[in-house]
């Protein structure tokens, strides 16, 4: 189980001391997946690589509470995270090509990540690479265990990418945009295949994506930032269809609908803020439809309205 | 010469026959790859909208390029304004270039990093050598008007603008020759979802009240389905379907309609 509480993350003093994650809180059951979205710049993977133990601690400073399966990771150093990452905790980035090494086969790639937690004979290493490319779907693993990651298409590299993060079954496993740098007819199967990893072993799954529809079919639950705060959280079902806060509203009918025309289609006004912009009030204030006098002056805070369904909102939908 | 009898707004503004294309892998002397564009025709009438749709690789950009002249055409033709486009990319297409723009999906790169905006707008009609320093900054005011943007904008360097006022800046500089056709590659696609609409829907003010044709390149069905009056799919570097958005998305004919609707629902 994954518990964040109160996470604030700075720049630096010396680069300006902006928050970047304000006060967010997050708690995570077995199996649960949960798809965190927002524009560009609302602290997202921000989130993710905390989580992970990467933000670059040469400009982030970090505060709050982070424990995983009930060890406290809040204060773990870059030596605890090394043995975290991969077996307690798995990473799929936007650019599978970053995550691989260009100069060694999948096959070698992937031995090298069992051989690194047992020591079980190479043939039986090799026996598990095959058997986990199988299990992300590709026909022919005995082929692509030899092939190079520049023989390979993205949503292939992908593939690789995920069955070496998942090789050890971890127990959380953070995607940040993982289908952005993809063609378009090739992410849903991506989608489908973290959904299918996260379920068979019960490894929970953030999801970290831009883009609301995406989120459908794989998050049981969405949270929704703006300015480094969570500002909705709640069952999917219930964000897509019946959300509270505006900008999630606003964020959802941002997509030109059918029969809707250029020229004539709804917009918000203005771009999303700057982590260095302050706002005494509500950070979507001047961008809103509704804000009143209270929404200058007062942070909404994020409330537990409905069962399960919090947002942080003076004038709720 | 016998020529069918067309009204003059029917009259096609940009008219493609059988167009290949292809890259090089070395020399100009080295023979062509095979043709990443195959057997091309396509008529865009004058004011039209006209989508390219496509998933990436089917060669969209690269048909851009051709009919900007930067890629000769391996074969066929291509007529704009009913004359053909010269083969080669030499001076014959210094007025054409006046004619048709562009538009791409990060504007930064026809901004110069180190100049203001006004710079880089009035720069289209330094090479042109087109007007005094005074007009160019008049028609660059003029322009920076046009999309929205405060007139201080042309004090402004490149880096502090956002995604979508460079979106806006790189509009302005393509209407300042008063181009007929602009070719637009996925021009609001690296922009965050809210600001999207606002910049489609600025494109398509600026095309009503400039009479543009354009030429919108998409891999996105409900953003072209929103902007434009027609649109052609492109797969594997051929053009397998074209009819209205609507039709497209209500009766696909080929699976290469059929994915990029189910994507985007
Ligand atoms: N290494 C860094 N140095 C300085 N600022 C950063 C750094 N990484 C992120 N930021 C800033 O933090 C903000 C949030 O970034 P990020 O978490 O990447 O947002 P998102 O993933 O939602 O787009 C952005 O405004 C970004 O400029
Ligand atoms: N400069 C180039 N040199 C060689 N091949 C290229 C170049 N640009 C594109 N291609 C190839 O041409 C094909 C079509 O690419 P492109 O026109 O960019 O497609 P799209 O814009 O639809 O994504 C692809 O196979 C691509 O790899
Ligand atoms: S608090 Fe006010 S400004 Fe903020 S989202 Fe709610 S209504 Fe809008
Ligand atoms: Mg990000
Ligand atoms: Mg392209």
């Amino acid at each position: 189980m994954l518990a964040v509480q109160d996470l604030w993350v700075r720049l630096k003093p010396s680069l300006g001391g902006h928050p970047i994650v304000r006060g967010v809180g997050l708690q995570l059951q077995p199996g649960e997946r949960i798809a965190i979205v927002g524009e560009s710049g609302s602290g997202k993977s921000t989130v993710a690589l905390a989580l992970l133990g990467l933000l670059p601690r040469d400009v982030m400073q970090q505060s709050g509470s982070l424990t995983l399966d009930g060890e406290d990771l809040s204060d773990a150093g870059e030596d605890d995270w090394h043995t975290i990452r991969g077996r307690k905790v798995a990473m799929v980035f936007q650019d599978p090509a970053g995550a691989l090494n260009p100069v060694l086969t999948i096959g070698e790639q992937l031995v090298e990540v069992y051989r690194a937690h047992d020591d079980r004979p190479r043939a039986e290493q090799r026996q598990l690479a095959v058997q986990q490319l199988a299990a992300m779907g590709f026909a022919d693993p005995d082929r692509i265990i030899g092939l190079y990651p520049h023989q390979m298409s993205g949503g292939m590299k992908q593939r690789a990418v995920i069955a070496m993060a998942t090789a050890l079954h971890p127990g959380l496993i953070v995607a940040d945009e993982p289908t952005t740098a993809l063609d378009p007819s090739i992410r849903a199967q991506i989608l489908a295949l973290l959904v299918q990893k996260s379920e068979a072993d019960r490894s929970s799954l953030v999801l970290v994506t831009h883009d609301l529809a995406e989120t459908v079919r794989v998050a049981h639950r969405i949270a929704v930032f703006y300015h480094g705060r969570m500002v909705e959280v709640g069952p999917a079902e219930r964000i897509l269809a019946r959300s509270r806060h505006p900008y999630t509203r606003a964020l959802l009918n941002a997509r030109p609908q059918p029969g809707q025309r250029a020229g004539e289609l709804p917009v918000i006004p203005g771009r999303p803020p700057l982590p260095s912009e302050q706002f005494p009030g509500c950070a979507f204030a001047p961008r809103c439809s509704r804000a009143g006098e209270s929404c200058h002056k007062t942070l909404p805070e994020l409330t537990e309205i409905e069962p399960n369904h919090a947002y942080a909102c003076h004038f709720p939908l | 010469m016998h020529m069918p009898a067309i009204s003059p707004s029917e009259a096609p503004i940009l008219d493609l026959q059988n167009v290949s294309a292809g890259y090089r892998r070395g020399g100009l002397l080295s023979p062509p790859q095979h043709p990443v564009l195959r057997d091309i025709t396509l008529s865009v009438r004058r004011g039209e909208a006209m989508g390219l749709l496509g998933e990436s690789g089917s060669g969209k950009s690269t048909l851009g390029r051709v009919i900007l002249g930067l890629l000769p055409a391996l074969s066929g033709t291509i007529r704009f304004d009913g004359q053909a486009l010269p083969r080669s990319t030499g001076a014959a297409w210094r007025d054409l270039r006046r004619r048709i723009q562009v538009v791409f999906q990060d504007s930064n790169s026809t901004l110069h990093p180190a100049h203001t905006i006004l710079w880089s707008l009035t720069e289209p009609m330094r090479i042109h050598g087109l007007g005094t320093p005074e007009e160019r900054e008049a028609r660059a005011l003029a322009m920076l008007e046009d999309v929205g943007l405060e007139p201080g904008m042309a004090r402004a360097m490149p880096k502090s603008l956002s995604g979508g006022q460079r979106q806006r800046v790189g509009i302005a500089r393509a209407l300042m020759l008063s181009p007929e056709l602009i070719v637009a590659d996925e021009p609001v696609s690296a922009l965050d979802v809210s600001v999207q609409a606002q910049v489609l829907n600025l494109l398509k003010s600026v095309q009503q009240k400039h009479g543009l044709t354009i030429l919108f390149i998409s891999h996105d069905m409900p953003v072209v389905e929103a902007f434009c009056d027609r649109a052609a799919v492109m797969a594997k570097g051929e053009l397998v379907e074209i009819g209205s958005p609507l039709e497209l998305l209500r009766d696909p004919k080929t699976e290469a309609t059929r994915r990029l609707c189910v994507v985007s629902n």
